[in-house]
């Protein structure tokens, strides 16, 4: 047999050096790949996530276009019957001095006040139109005032963002006013509380927004999403403001949502 | 000299690498990667008896017949961890059959402990290991994973296994060739050649160590 001349080193370098050229090779691609296709499942989420954003605001939006054609019918068509219902029975005299029909006549006025008010509440509450006419500030020290006068609650608002609130648009000053109305239903119906307070600030080109109360509180853990929180988070994912939640049992309940300006 | 450096020295040392990251990160480490720290605990000590055989003049070859039962037992177990389904078992009854093929190889096949190293089952130990890390790498192509490849610790222990065992793969055949007297040149490169495959392999072990983190807690709703 022809014996061969090669050197058994030399060759194992070799074998070595190909095994490491093709190892890494290997690894560099598969890699690649696998940030490539991350990226492409990145973009498709974020694609999703910003399809649903869309649609939530269109659905909000025609949310809030139905509340004002109801809270405007209620007030224009409504309340102008109402209206025109008072002046009726002002107008009826009758002609014997009998107090039986003095007394219906009170009565059935006072019932129309009431109802007028009411009426003029939900409307108010459906589509607040100082929001529109007046700004975030007004409405929102609007509705602490009707909130105050009930004796049920007592709010501390802080305005500090004065200027930065005037200049928000008004869908975004929407979604805040509700999100703040459904904070402030929250504390009223669940959280047996005295006292909240209000603070509007602005810190690195973001209006921040505090909300607390002196309530019973619960367990951070066993937040569970109900229609409220829901309604909250929808509203504010819609602006793209972000909230976190500080709470435990007997130690009340506080809110920081930060609503960035850029 | 600074060849004598690198190989006896430096080389040897590096496994210190992953074996502190490891213990600081220690708390954070889940099943795999406390494995794959008992498996640095395990070769750093190994070597270091090795190394002071050697220094004393004792002939420590006999030592690598059953180091490679032990270091394919624990690599077994890493990827066990890992894989599910058929492959989970058809694992341990490899690990035993393997361990089996490394006594006989050793009573029987290559038992001139003196000269001879255990090349046929270190050998197919390699191809073992380098299976495993292939199959790691498919069952990792088929995840969904939100992280980046370079952010999971057991990518870079899966490279590690696979750059120095098919690295070494050659070498590892052929060490009966380089373990007589007469040293030249080109045997010199080769174990240079290895003992960078080694010093990577612990490098990536320290990455991975330094990539595991506890994922923080968000509380926000």
């Amino acid at each position: 047999m022809q014996t061969t001349t090669d050197n058994i080193f030399v060759l194992i370098i070799l074998a070595t050096a190909a095994t490491v050229l093709m190892v890494v090779s290997f690894i560099l691609i598969y890699i690649r790949n696998q940030n490539k296709l991350l990226q492409n499942r990145q973009e498709l989420q974020q694609a999703q996530l910003t399809h649903q954003k869309e649609l939530l605001q269109v659905v909000i939006e025609s949310q809030e276009v139905e509340r004002v054609r109801i809270g405007r019918d209620l007030h224009d068509d409504v309340g102008a019957a109402i209206s025109s219902l008072r002046l009726i029975i002002e107008m009826f005299k009758p002609v014997t001095p009998d107090d039986h029909y003095h007394q219906f006549i009170k009565s059935s006025k006072s019932i129309i006040d009431k109802m007028m008010t009411d009426v003029r509440h939900i409307s108010h509450n459906l589509s607040p139109t100082s929001l529109t006419y007046y700004g975030l500030s007004f409405a929102i020290e609007e509705h602490c005032s009707i909130i105050d006068q009930t004796d049920k609650l007592k709010i501390d608002f802080n305005n500090n963002a004065q200027q930065l609130l005037e200049k928000l648009s008004l869908p975004v000053a929407t979604a805040i006013y509700r999100v703040l109305e459904e904070l402030l239903n929250n504390t009223i119906k669940h959280a047996k509380a005295n006292k909240s307070r209000l603070n509007f600030i602005t810190e690195n080109n973001s209006l921040i927004i505090e909300y607390a109360d002196d309530g019973i509180g619960m367990d951070a853990n066993q937040i569970n999403k109900g229609i409220g929180l829901h309604n909250i988070e929808s509203r504010l994912s819609v602006i793209n403001a972000k909230y976190q939640i500080e709470t435990k049992p007997s130690a009340g309940f506080f809110i920081k949502i930060t609503y960035p300006l850029t | 000299m600074i060849f004598y450096i690198y190989n006896m020295f430096i080389v040897p040392a590096s496994i210190l690498l992953p074996i502190v990251w490891g213990s600081i990160k220690y708390r954070s480490l889940d099943k795999s990667l406390k494995i794959i720290l008992l498996f640095n605990v395990f070769t750093g000590t190994l070597n270091f008896i090795n190394h002071i055989l050697a220094t004393h003049r004792i002939s420590n070859l006999f030592v690598f017949h059953f180091y490679a039962i032990f270091e394919f037992a624990i690599i077994s177990w890493f990827y066990n961890v890992q894989f599910k389904g058929v492959v989970n078992k058809i694992i341990p009854p490899l690990v035993v059959t393997f361990g089996t093929l490394c006594l006989i190889n050793f009573f029987f096949i290559q038992n001139n402990i003196k000269l001879e190293l255990n090349t046929y089952t270190r050998s197919l130990e390699s191809i073992f290991i380098i299976g495993y890390s292939v199959m790691y790498f498919n069952q990792q192509s088929q995840t969904d994973n939100e992280h980046k490849w370079v952010d999971l610790s057991l990518n870079w222990v899966n490279s590690a296994f696979l750059i120095f065992y098919s690295c070494s793969f050659f070498t590892f055949m052929a060490t009966n060739y380089f373990v007589r007297p007469d040293t030249t040149f080109t045997q010199n490169v080769i174990w240079g050649i290895y003992d960078t495959a080694l010093l990577a392999e612990n490098i990536l072990f320290a990455i991975a160590f330094y990539k595991c983190r506890q994922q923080p807690i968000i509380s926000s709703y």
